[in-house]
């Protein structure tokens, strides 16, 4: 039978996979980086620059899923709505926008940019949303621990 | 905060120590203290009709209300 402990273990085992997942991810780039731009030496600025925002993505995305480890760590022991999670939610929303303003720039050279920016800045506005309504939660958990 | 909880005279009155009216209210001491120093944000009236079942007074007997500017 589901329940809500097998469902914090099972979002527990896909957050550990995900850092599996970043350090298999941390060869890509190069090749990736080379599809797009050819190998041609006059191509190389051009070849470093998207290099350089793979890494930064990858980078951003590190701590995206160590903020997600905590926010799970602390759902675990039960601490729920407190003004820790709803700051890791407001960073992860950061880096979701962060990612998206670096395709968007990167979408002026390929059109398929805008498309990953767009998709990165609707999930950065879905986090900081579910970030006001946390802080709204902590605010009725506050005034409900202050009731006697 | 305006309202102001008076347990202690009534408790001093009827004998009672917090521990005894905790148990006997079904809080714990800690929330208790919480309601004796002001520090509660709210009431609920199950708890209002325990505490003046135990200490036999009425709920204007135990709180009062102060404007914010009578305190020095």
């Amino acid at each position: 039978m589901w329940n809500k402990h097998k469902s914090i273990v099972l979002s527990n085992v896909i957050i550990k996979l995900s850092y599996l997942v970043w350090l298999a991810a941390l060869v890509f780039p190069p090749y990736y980086a080379k599809l797009v731009y050819a190998w041609p030496t006059d191509n190389l600025p051009r070849y470093i620059a998207f290099l350089s925002l793979l890494y930064l993505a990858l980078a951003v995305a590190l701590m995206a899923i160590i903020l997600l480890d905590k926010l799970l760590g602390n759902i675990k022991r039960g601490d729920v709505f407190i003004a820790a999670n709803t700051c890791h939610l407001r960073a992860i929303s950061y880096c979701c926008f962060g990612v998206g303003v670096l395709f968007m720039g990167f979408g002026f050279l390929r059109y398929v940019g805008f498309m990953v920016a767009a998709a990165m800045l609707f999930l950065g506005l879905i986090l900081r949303v579910l970030k006001n309504v946390f802080e709204q939660a902590v605010a009725l958990r506050e005034d409900n621990d202050a009731t006697i | 905060m305006p309202i102001i909880v008076n347990l202690d005279v009534m408790m001093a009155r009827r004998k009672m120590s917090s521990n005894d009216l905790a148990e006997r209210i079904s809080i714990t001491p800690a929330n208790l203290s919480v309601l004796k120093t002001g520090r509660a944000r709210a009431i609920r009236f199950s708890t209002l009709e325990n505490i003046c079942r135990e200490l036999q007074c009425q709920p204007s007997d135990i709180l009062e209300y102060k404007e914010e500017s009578d305190h020095e």
